[in-house]
């Protein structure tokens, strides 16, 4: 006696279910009518809006808003004007030099020695600009678009569009990331399903080297016990689904101890580096002082990517340097050059650079305008991000600031912007990728937000 | 807002507390009335109920008191297959819907469990004997253990800093307007019920409490059923209890027999705690 109700509800659940790890929205709302969307698995990989080059975003966040003037903005009149006042203050050429490099000729900063290399992989955004010149706002509108209301990160509406590949690790991982600035906010999901928030590994300011997820294992139990504990709890689960005449709920419950377990092993084995050569770790830089933490960080990318994991944020700070230019920034280049430029290496060489989409940049830029001598203020008018991989095109310079590195003047490109290029890149049309909250349909650009046609190749 | 001929507040505020009382709004989208949102499942009903409310003085007691002392707040869960084809989502309340619990009551109930619930809210502002300060993670957990104990509802809550247990069961975002809460069952519940330090306390409590009552096996076994379900097990529950009691305390090297039994007990409530019984309500 079958039943089309009985069909949709529970037969559909047990049997499409069988495969995946999330399963049972009792509360889900996704449609404007009230109706729970019933969906087998919400983070099942789903079908982009059309084929994209990338399957995952691997994204360097500069906490603090590196100087685009001594890295990645190459501004020779800022160095004949040095000393002089421009709009008022005084500016202070770089001083570091630019070279061109790679067949490009791109101009990248001798503070790059290794990511120079690779000077034909990237694309400069030179025309960079925001909204706000503080860091909390700042921070939280390069993750989520709004600098005022809580909105979902990036990370989130990425996990939503697409689904994960990966059911035992979380799709959506965020390394070191700050407490400050927005915390949470910035990997969080806001009115999105709960599931598509970012889990976040270790925190800035503190070694990669030491971190983990959470509650990963029992300080009670080995895990043979645990198993044993495991197996008693599904079974007064089962006991429960029979008596109350099997529901989606129970099986939800039912499945999630499984993927726990699973996750268990499966999230230490991905975090450990022992299981890399220890050529391979060198080449990032681990096991030197200035590099061994981001190379890590940058290592440990590789390895959730080729996992599966869809969205990777590594976390680097602090690039503040309103005062100590010259000593703080050069450490900082250092710290990320080496590992980067391997990250990029090792993508490459495993075929995997062309469907990843790698990021860099920070919540906005600096002023060539001198601050005592040796700092740069905030920026947030002009300032640098750069792409590569992920089918953006490599070698180019696009967009602008003035001469002086001091406003976006050419091919300015917002947050919004760059969000709807990166969804782009993923296949996700940044109009369409919409969830209905309090009454009308929501995107990560909101209102705003125009693909970069020109740098896709 | 309050006049007697525009109903909305009322509405949506009777709305809401249907929302709680039963799990599913007359108007089930919350957050959202008139064009954008669900029509109400019973018109009349929230009508009356609005206009009730109005004329009591807006009193929420007297509305929670009419509701809960009707018939339909009375009815078991039981199902009901010939209402349940007419039915399916319980629009028209034949049945009490099950529900799952929401993290406040979650931690409330391990706690109670334990023993270890305080009732009592602080005397004033626990925040404000932090200072002015950057809140993190250090600080995080030392400030809370301070308010380890108490009921979920008198804790501060910190927007992007919410303690973890409230976070993994779907508290609602502090920043944003959320009338009805998301229901989600993910690992990271799981995770947190079997590994999470928190749990391991609050079990050692339970586990100390069930040594304490009586020597009797069985007795305890009926105890920990009754204080984390709030029922005694069955016999086969109780024989699968046993064994499970058995195996642990087997399997656990390197302790005395009575750390072994604080810990088989410890495993036993925690197991009973992780069940998807325990944050069900029927």
């Amino acid at each position: 006696m079958s039943n089309l109700h009985d069909l949709t509800r529970r037969r559909a659940l047990q049997s499409l279910s069988a495969g995946f790890g999330y399963t049972a929205f009792a509360g889900i709302a996704s449609r404007s009518d009230g109706r729970p969307a019933l969906s087998a698995n919400p983070l099942a990989p789903k079908k982009a809006h059309f084929p994209g080059r990338a399957k995952r975003v691997i994204f360097a966040c500069m906490r603090g808003g590196p100087s685009h003037v001594d890295t990645f903005d190459y501004k020779p009149e800022l160095t004949s004007n040095n000393g002089k006042k421009v709009e008022g203050r005084t500016v202070m050429e770089s001083p570091w030099k630019f070279t061109p490099r790679g067949k490009s000729g791109l101009p990248i900063s001798e503070l790059f020695p290794h990511l120079s290399r690779h000077a034909d992989d990237l694309c400069l955004l030179n025309g960079m600009y925001g909204d706000v010149p503080a860091h909390p706002q700042a921070f939280v509108q390069l993750h989520t678009g709004s600098f005022q209301f809580v909105r979902p990160s990036m990370g989130s509406w990425v996990l939503y569009g697409l689904g994960t590949e990966n059911e035992n690790l979380p799709g959506f991982i965020s390394l070191s990331p700050p407490v400050r600035v927005g915390g949470a906010q910035n990997y969080g999901s806001a009115f999105l399903p709960a599931l598509y928030q970012g889990t976040a590994i270790g925190a800035l300011g503190r070694p990669v080297k030491d971190a983990n997820l959470q509650n990963l294992g029992s300080k009670r139990l080995t895990t043979d016990l645990q198993r044993r504990q495991i197996d008693f709890i599904q079974e007064m689960n089962r006991d429960l689904k029979n008596r109350q005449n099997a529901d989606s709920q129970i099986d939800g419950v039912i499945k999630s101890y499984e993927l726990a377990f699973r996750m268990q092993t499966a999230v230490p084995e991905v975090m450990d580096l022992t299981r890399e050569s220890d050529e391979m770790k060198s080449s990032y830089g681990i096991g030197q002082p200035g590099t061994d933490d981001f190379g890590r960080q940058c290592l440990l990318a590789r390895r959730l990517a080729e996992s599966g994991v869809r969205f990777i944020e590594l976390g680097h700070g602090n690039w503040d340097q309103h005062n100590g230019l010259r000593k703080n920034l050069a450490r900082n280049c250092n710290g990320i050059d080496q590992p980067l430029a391997a990250l990029l290496q090792d993508l490459r060489e495993r075929g995997m650079l062309d469907e990843t989409l790698v990021i860099w940049g920070g919540e906005f830029g600096r002023t060539p305008h001198v601050k005592k001598e040796d700092g740069r203020d905030h920026n947030h008018l002009g300032f640098t991000f750069w792409m590569a991989g992920g089918g953006i095109k490599g070698g180019l310079r696009f967009g602008a600031t003035d001469d002086n590195g001091i406003t976006a003047v050419k091919n300015r490109t917002h947050f919004h912007d760059l969000h709807a290029t990166i969804l782009h890149q993923l296949g996700l049309n940044h109009e369409q990728l919409t969830y209905r909250y309090a009454g009308r349909d929501f995107r990560l650009t909101d209102v705003h937000g125009r693909v970069l046609k020109e740098i896709i190749a | 807002m309050v006049a007697r001929e525009n109903p909305l507040a009322a509405r949506v505020m009777v709305n809401r507390i249907w929302h709680h009382l039963f799990g599913a709004g007359l108007v089930r989208t919350v957050d959202n009335f008139g064009k954008m949102g669900e029509a109400p499942s019973n018109p009349a009903l929230l009508d009356q109920l609005a206009v009730n409310f109005m004329e009591n003085g807006w009193s929420v007691k007297a509305l929670i008191r009419e509701i809960t002392c009707s018939r339909v707040y009375q009815l078991s869960g039981n199902h009901h297959e010939k209402n349940y084809q007419l039915d399916p989502e319980n629009r028209l309340s034949w049945q009490m819907s099950r529900r799952r619990l929401g993290a406040e009551a979650i931690r409330d109930a391990i706690l109670q469990a334990g023993g270890q619930l305080e009732k009592t809210p602080f005397p004033g502002s626990v925040l404000q004997e932090l200072g002015d300060i950057n809140y993190g993670r250090s600080n995080a957990v030392s400030f809370g253990r301070k308010v380890a104990r108490h009921r979920s509802i008198y804790l501060p809550i910190i927007r992007n800093a919410l303690p973890e247990v409230l976070r993994v069961f779907d508290f609602a975002e502090p920043s944003l307007i959320v009338g009805r809460r998301q229901i989600t069952t993910v690992p990271t519940q799981a995770l947190y019920l079997l590994n999470d330090p928190f749990v391991l306390e609050q079990t050692e409590a339970i586990a100390q409490r069930l040594i304490d009552s009586t020597t009797d096996e069985g007795e305890r076994i009926d105890l920990a059923y009754t204080l984390t379900l709030g029922r005694p097990a069955t016999t086969l529950e109780r024989e699968r209890s046993l064994a499970l009691l058995h195996d642990i305390g087997a399997g656990l090297n390197g302790k005395n027999d009575q750390e072994r039994q604080g810990v088989a007990w410890a495993t036993l409530a925690q197991s009973l705690i992780a069940s998807a019984e325990f944050r069900y309500l029927n």
